[in-house]
């Protein structure tokens, strides 16, 4: 793109002789220079050297070559369109020159718009757009068990090969195996993402390993060698990028693995977001397939194809003996985005486009009163016979000046906001670290930077094309009918300006809220106070469930050994993290509906004292007993919602029911609702349910502490590493993880607090202009008005009320603006509705004041005006 | 006819003392032009070009086409005959300055061994 630039400015810039004598080995020349340059950053600003030195080249010619070659250099005459378009370029550049505090308020503004529109582009650009790294990643779909109306389960093996053997619409496909595995050996153990991956994984994705070699069919059969691909963050970082790494042997769960390859940077798995695999080992036929993956042909469509897999699932139920109680489906990898990302993304672009809207009216206003002031200069232009078309065109090269700086500092500002949020970023948001700024962006950043200068250029180039000569003998008059109207331009932008940072206000406040919301529900528990400890135990090391189980009492001891600590339950999972447990419903006596059966629920196997740690209230029945765990009993406790919903009459304990093979289990009490997944997930839709825990199973242990678990935490962890040294133990504040719950929120809260501080910040600048312009503009009247008698105060509430004139209709405009928006911030909302009159009337005090103050000051400064001189100062 | 009077710019200076040297391509003549100047001067593409074109122009280089390094042949420029004695006539001029600076104490002796040709 660079290099298109490049040529189409010589070709304009240069005269037409040099071009075509030199052209062709200009070109070449400034190919080798770039070809030279090395990296994206060195080679923009090679670039733009070069940029300058053809400008200044261009002007150098023409005064050396022009025209008469003894005349002084300037006073070249202009032929040709290029010329005269240097000339202008030229006469913009001087223009803005002489009013640097303008050019840099300009740009800086803008910038500052155009490199949060960049930054946001790039986030959505390699997430939502193209969130694959893969060249036809639209065309890769996930195949699915489909489950009642709510869940996804991953297809089998054969299913697999069955409905990704029909060639005719697919081109590949492969299943893959999920897992983890510990590598120890290497400073701490780390666990990796660690899928199985057949021989052609690859080149299924079109990718090549970075060194070494793919998997060959002999490592994918049973009792294969033990080889492994590591992905390259994890050669970076654990093995400093060995280029002598192949044949190197590492330790995974225990066993010797051998590395034959390293994986491309950036290759993830085409499933869903879970980072990039550390390790890749081959899939063999004795490795559960987790995920089966196709490609479909180009010609064909996904709704063929779901038609195709629907018939076939037909067809195998008619055969089979007993009908299956799943269907089928095929995603789109690339759509397996979480939704939150999406929303909080599609709030931000909207946002960064007010606040650019925004910026672009600011100094639409700021060129306008510039034009103004230069009317006797423009006006005298026109009377020596420069065309109108030339003088709008003069206007608009120097926005386009402007815009053009504004885009290249913009994209700084956004190097720097993506580096920001990369480190700010909620963990759930990892594909955040994707966005970088490539040449896609990059020209996003350029077209949207001239799109900007049109936008911002247009309006006052017009009028400044408008004035006529006959201004030149009216200059000495204030208040013409230019002026008049461009006053009435200026107050119309600045309460657009106000509209919109109402709007990002109100979003904003409405986000505040939220939070506010979360922390206030009621979570059905003490959270205050209570440590989570996850501990993975080396399975290879403790195969047996009475293993596992000796050593989780030992580090339970151990950890109610600590001062402080009051009380430690083990359990399977803990709010917000609970397990998931699927299968068809079943109630003794009962017919559970249709589409209720599949709904998982949310849980985990608990001690008798898990409710006692977490203060967990029972609110019928009892709970689990060391009788019920020591005999592994079949009994259940139900969440309170799940238990009315699923017993409206209230008679839950004591019935009966079961899950997909599990045995018929009895209900023997209930409890509160407890946020399973999150603090922003409904608890009282969710279905909960709790199991007497098995022995050796349940890696958590709830630690109530005195009060000050902070200080717990680290005595915690180095109890339980002292225990069992190669463990993994993750100790956190349960109030801490619940807030993690809501990260996603709370990121776009704060990104969006942030733009919309600076949009109120841009309008009340943009009001503080406007109205500083105006007091400036009837000085004289002030004058005379005082000299007649009026009071201070007058003369004060006079200015004031234009200002507040703007910012009422501004406001009203914000209030519809806000409520038309809602829709887009809908699904981010908790506990607040869209039409919060709290959220209005906060963005209506921050904007009031912030304008209060910006109109305040030029009214000051108005009602001290020495009478005498403002009358005379015409 | 020439338009290139005393003292002649630094940059076309230099690309007169390179290609004194040698006939050079345009890349190359940057390079050389970078580098004899020990980095003082480092024209972009469209300075040089626009200084090359007055030097044509002004007579004082000629175009070529001596064989690239790729192989390839393509445009090299060479100096003329009114070039070499316009860059004497430069030499010179700067010869005289630098005697007057070094009488005046404003540049360094020439030392032994560098000056023994002068």
């Amino acid at each position: 793109m660079g290099r298109v630039v490049y040529r189409l400015a010589a070709r304009l810039l240069l005269p037409r002789r040099m071009w075509e004598r030199l052209g062709v080995d200009l070109l070449r020349c400034h190919d080798q220079v770039m070809a030279r340059t090395d990296g994206p950053w060195s080679r923009a600003g090679t670039w733009i050297r070069e940029m300058v030195h053809l400008g200044r080249a261009a002007v150098e010619v023409r005064s050396a070559t022009g025209g008469a070659p003894d005349g002084p250099p300037g006073s070249r005459p202009v032929h040709g369109r290029s010329a005269a378009l240097i000339d202008d370029l030229v006469h913009a550049a001087r223009s803005l020159r002489r009013s640097p505090g303008h050019v840099v308020f300009v740009v800086g503004t803008l910038a500052v718009g155009l490199g949060a529109a960049t930054a946001v582009y790039s986030a959505v650009r390699h997430t939502l757009i193209h969130p694959l790294p893969y060249e036809g990643a639209d065309r890769i779909v996930t195949l699915w068990r489909t489950v009642g109306s709510t869940g996804l389960i991953s297809a089998t093996r054969e299913q697999g090969e069955l409905w990704g053997g029909q060639q005719d619409l697919v081109e590949a496909s492969i299943p893959l195996g999920g897992g983890q595995a510990t590598l120890t050996g290497l400073g701490d153990p780390a666990v990796l993402n660690a899928p199985r991956v057949p021989a052609d994984y690859f080149a299924f994705l079109g990718v090549q390993p970075h060194l070494g070699r793919a998997f060959v069919e002999e490592e994918t059969l049973p009792g294969g060698p033990r080889s492994i691909i590591l992905g390259h963050d994890v050669w970076m970082s654990r093995f400093g990028a060995d280029p002598d790494v192949l044949g190197r042997t590492v330790q995974l769960d225990g066993e010797p693995w051998t590395v034959v390859g390293v994986a491309p940077p950036d290759a993830p798995l085409p499933t869903g977001f879970v980072g990039d695999p550390g390790a890749y080992r081959p899939l063999t036929p004795d490795d559960r397939v987790t995920t089966v993956i196709a490609r479909l042909r180009p010609e064909a469509t996904l709704e063929a194809y779901n038609e195709r897999i629907d018939t076939l699932v037909a067809r195998a139920n008619a055969d089979a003996a007993a009908p299956s109680p799943y269907g089928g489906r095929a995603t789109q990898a690339t759509q397996m985005m979480g939704s939150r990302l999406r929303s909080s993304l599609t709030t931000l672009g909207v946002a960064v486009g007010l606040l650019l809207l925004l910026a672009c009216l600011n100094v639409s206003a700021l060129l306008i009163n510039r034009g103004d002031r230069r009317r006797h200069e423009t006006a005298v232009r026109v009377a020596l016979g420069v065309g109108r078309r030339r003088l709008a065109r003069q206007h608009l090269l120097e926005s386009l000046l402007l815009g053009g700086s504004a885009g290249i500092l913009g994209v700084g500002v956004a190097r720097l906001g993506l580096e920001a949020a990369r480190f700010a970023r909620p963990e759930n948001l990892s594909a955040l670290d994707r966005a970088t700024l490539d040449t896609p962006v990059l020209a996003f950043a350029l077209a949207l930077s001239v799109g900007t200068a049109l936008l911002f250029g247009l309006m006052p180039s017009l009028q400044a094309a408008s004035a006529t000569a006959l201004d030149v003998l009216r200059s000495g008059i204030r208040g013409g009918r230019d002026t008049r109207r461009a006053a009435r331009a200026r107050w119309a932008l600045v309460s657009a300006e106000v509209a919109l940072s109402f709007a990002l206000l109100v979003g904003s406040a409405l986000l505040v809220r939220t939070m506010g919301a979360f922390q206030r529900i009621d979570i059905g528990f003490e959270a205050e106070g209570l440590v989570e400890a996850q501990v993975t135990l080396p399975r290879w090391k403790y195969p047996e469930a009475a293993d596992r189980e000796a050593v989780l009492d030992r580090l339970r001891s151990a950890v109610e050994r600590l001062g402080g600590v009051r009380a430690v339950s083990l359990a399977g999972g803990i709010p917000p993290a609970m397990g998931v447990y699927f299968g068809t419903l079943e109630i003794e006596g009962r017919e559970v509906p249709e589409d209720e059966r599949q709904t998982p629920f949310f849980g985990a196997g608990i001690d008798p004292d898990y409710f006692d740690t977490l203060r967990q209230q029972v609110r019928a029945g009892r709970v689990f007993t060391d009788e019920d765990l020591r005999t592994e009993a079949s009994i259940y406790v139900l969440g309170e919602s799940t238990a009315r919903t699923l017993f409206p009459d209230g008679d839950a304990v004591g019935a009966r029911m079961r899950l997909g093979d599990d045995e018929w289990s009895t209900i023997v009490g209930v409890v509160a609702d407890a946020p399973a997944t999150g603090l922003d997930a409904d608890r009282t839709a969710q279905r909960q349910l709790y199991t007497p825990r098995r022995p050796g199973s349940g890696p958590r242990l709830a630690v109530r502490t005195d009060g000050d678990s902070r200080a717990a935490l680290g005595a915690i962890a180095r109890a339980l590493r002292a225990e069992v040294p190669d463990a993994l133990v993750d100790v956190a504040e349960v109030p801490y993880r619940l807030g993690e719950s809501v990260a996603a929120q709370r990121f776009t809260m704060r990104l969006l607090s942030l733009l919309a501080a600076v949009a109120a910040g841009l309008a009340a600048l943009g009001l503080y202009g406007v109205v500083a312009q105006a007091v400036g503009r009837r000085t004289r009247e002030i004058g005379i008005r005082m000299s007649l008698g009026a009071r201070t105060d007058s003369i004060l509430w006079m200015v004031m009320r234009a200002g507040a004139t703007a910012l009422v209709l501004g406001m009203v405009g914000g209030v519809a603006l806000s409520l038309a928006g809602a829709r887009i911030i809908e699904s981010q909302l908790y506990g607040v509705e869209a039409a919060d009159p709290l959220s209005l009337g906060a963005a209506a005090a921050v904007l009031g004041v912030a304008s209060l103050l910006a109109t305040w000051i030029p009214a000051r400064r108005a009602a001290r005006i020495d009478p005498l001189r403002a009358i005379a100062s015409e | 006819m020439s338009a290139q009077e005393l003292p002649l710019t630094p940059l076309s200076t230099a690309i007169l003392l390179a290609l004194a040297k040698e006939e050079l391509h345009g890349y190359a003549l940057m390079q050389e032009v970078e580098v004899q100047s020990a980095g003082v001067l480092a024209p972009g593409t469209g300075t040089l070009y626009s200084a090359l074109m007055r030097l044509l122009d002004d007579g004082l280089i000629e175009e070529g086409d001596a064989p690239r390094p790729d192989g390839r042949r393509g445009r090299s420029y060479r100096i003329s005959s009114q070039g070499r004695e316009l860059l004497r006539a430069e030499a010179e001029r700067l010869d005289r300055v630098l005697a007057l600076a070094r009488a005046r104490g404003f540049a360094p002796e020439p030392r032994p061994a560098a000056g023994s040709g002068s």
